[in-house]
């Protein structure tokens, strides 16, 4: 396949995640609280399963390969932070800080859709 | 401060699908782009519904919640810019070229078994044989429908289908094996960096090379030599020839890998050894020591020479590997494995196009144009 197609194709699962995680961060300031506590849920078992090094799901593995090295404040350990929140969230509604981390995750992959478009429209 | 000027944005992209709806909603003038018009009109509710809420969500309007909304608003649009310039595209500009492809590829499916509903294909591609799997549209470059020799790529690119469509059970095998394979990527990539931390060489760059060399395979050197090894099990020898045919046509060191920056693909040497394998595992191994020649003749007359980092991007295990779950993966969905008795009317020409070519180079146009005219009246009749 040539490279915008393969793109392409990488594109539609990443901005899949990266809706999904945007969905939900809208949700978990949802004044309603069963909406945010179930967008908590969502947001836990996002995490979760981004850093099951068991999944088998190409998907989550891309988008876990693209975490683990994208977060600019943790070179190297995205999916340990992405644990340490997931366990975080799994015990209370999250801080500031650990908002701003969230904000953080979905940006890097809001910047790797950008990227795999730019070679869509043929941009190096 | 920006939330008018967004806003209004958004009622703009809803006007542009809404007109984008218009221009397909005429007859549609073959059965086999009904699935894609039926496609489009869906993708085209969705993106307004999407836009709609976007616009009148009270918690989506909410300031500290801009970044979001503009993250979503982008993507939607994207969406929307993507529909437009390759499946409406397609469907507002057919040409009997492609309904003749989507016949093949249809005929193509029917013989291996093929697990999925088979894409429509359309002759617009800008850049070689791609498929767009959101859409099911296969694109091919306009005169590839007038050649044989590159046509086994079409197996490859329906391959692409088996990796990106979720939900379905029916190919949740090949997925699962293919999954397998990127965890022993992984793990692969695990004991390259703990050796690496043992060495006594460059410690950081080999690391940042690693890490690179993972995400490599994980975005898509796994997918790209997954679907190489899905032609050659259901195609068989054809398929190695193609892969021939495309690295001897461009300027690329088959064994180039740059450690840091990125590659989509693998290097086509990988691709070809893992081809290789695949063949040798169906029972060719007379037919892939005879590409196997030709291709080491073609890789010494461009002149270049197997490096160091080659090796470590691409082991043999991890070919090897790729080789063995692909075609579990391939056995697993009950697609037919190509064996030497295997008899078809496209296996069977795509496999002699080859033969022919190699046999006499020189009368090979005569029959090919032949063959073709002869293909295009019995889909174009049928």
């Amino acid at each position: 396949m040539s490279d915008i197609g393969l793109s392409g194709s990488i594109y539609e699962q990443l901005r899949s995640y990266a809706d999904r995680l945007d969905r939900a961060l809208i949700e978990l300031r949802n004044p309603q609280e069963n909406i945010a506590q179930s967008a908590r849920q969502e947001i836990i078992v996002f995490l979760r399963e981004i850093t099951n090094l068991h999944s088998v799901n190409p998907a989550t593995r891309l988008v876990a390969a693209i975490l683990k090295q994208g977060l600019p404040s943790v070179t190297g350990q995205g999916l340990a932070l992405c644990s340490q929140l997931a366990n975080a969230l799994e015990q209370r509604i999250p801080s500031l800080t650990e908002m701003s981390q969230l904000e953080q995750v979905a940006r890097a992959l809001d910047k790797e859709c950008s990227s795999t478009l730019a070679r869509i429209k043929g941009k190096r | 401060m920006i939330e008018p000027y967004i806003s209004a944005a958004i009622r703009q992209a809803q006007e542009r699908a809404r007109i984008l709806k218009a221009k397909i909603s005429k007859t549609v003038s073959a059965p086999e782009l009904v699935a894609l018009h039926q496609l489009c009109q869906d993708r085209i509710d969705r993106m307004i519904a999407d836009l709609a809420l976007l616009l009148a969500d009270p918690i989506v309007l909410r300031k500290d919640l801009v970044q979001e909304r503009i993250r979503l608003f982008r993507r939607a649009l994207v969406d929307c810019a993507l529909l437009e310039t390759t499946a409406i595209a397609a469907l507002t500009r057919p040409h009997e070229d492609d309904l003749a492809l989507t016949r093949l590829v249809f005929q193509i499916h029917k013989e291996i078994g093929f697990p999925l509903p088979p894409p429509t294909v359309t002759c617009l591609s800008r850049d070689y044989f791609s498929i767009n799997t959101q859409y099911r549209l296969l694109e091919v470059p306009l005169a590839e429908s007038d050649f044989l020799l590159h046509l086994p790529d079409l197996y490859h690119e329906i391959a692409h289908l088996l990796i990106a469509i979720r939900n379905n059970p029916k190919i949740e095998p090949y997925q699962n094996e293919y999954g397998k394979f990127l965890s022993m990527v992984s793990r692969y990539f695990d004991a390259e960096r703990a050796a690496n931390s043992r060495s006594t060489g460059p410690k950081a760059y080999i690391d940042r090379a690693l890490d690179n060399l993972e995400y490599l395979w994980v975005r898509g050197w796994a997918n790209e030599i997954f679907s190489d090894l899905f032609a050659t099990y259901t195609v068989g020898s054809a398929y190695a020839w193609a892969h021939f045919h495309l690295t001897a046509s461009r300027e690329v060191d088959p064994y180039d890998v740059q450690p840091l920056s990125f590659m989509s693909h693998p290097p086509d040497q990988a691709r070809m050894e893992a081809i290789l394998i695949g063949l040798d595992l169906i029972g060719f191994k007379d037919q892939a020591s005879s590409i196997q020649q030709k291709w080491n003749a073609l890789v010494k007359a461009t002149g270049v020479k197997p490096t160091p980092m080659y090796r470590r991007a691409c082991p043999i295990e991890l070919l090897e590997n790729a080789a063995i779950q692909a075609l579990e993966g391939t056995k697993r969905i009950g697609c037919r494995i190509a064996q030497k008795g295997t008899t078809s009317l496209i296996h069977d020409l795509l496999n002699k196009a080859w033969e022919k070519f190699w046999a006499a180079p020189t009368d090979y146009h005569g029959w090919e144009r032949k063959e073709i005219d002869g293909l295009r009246k019995h889909f174009m009749c049928t």
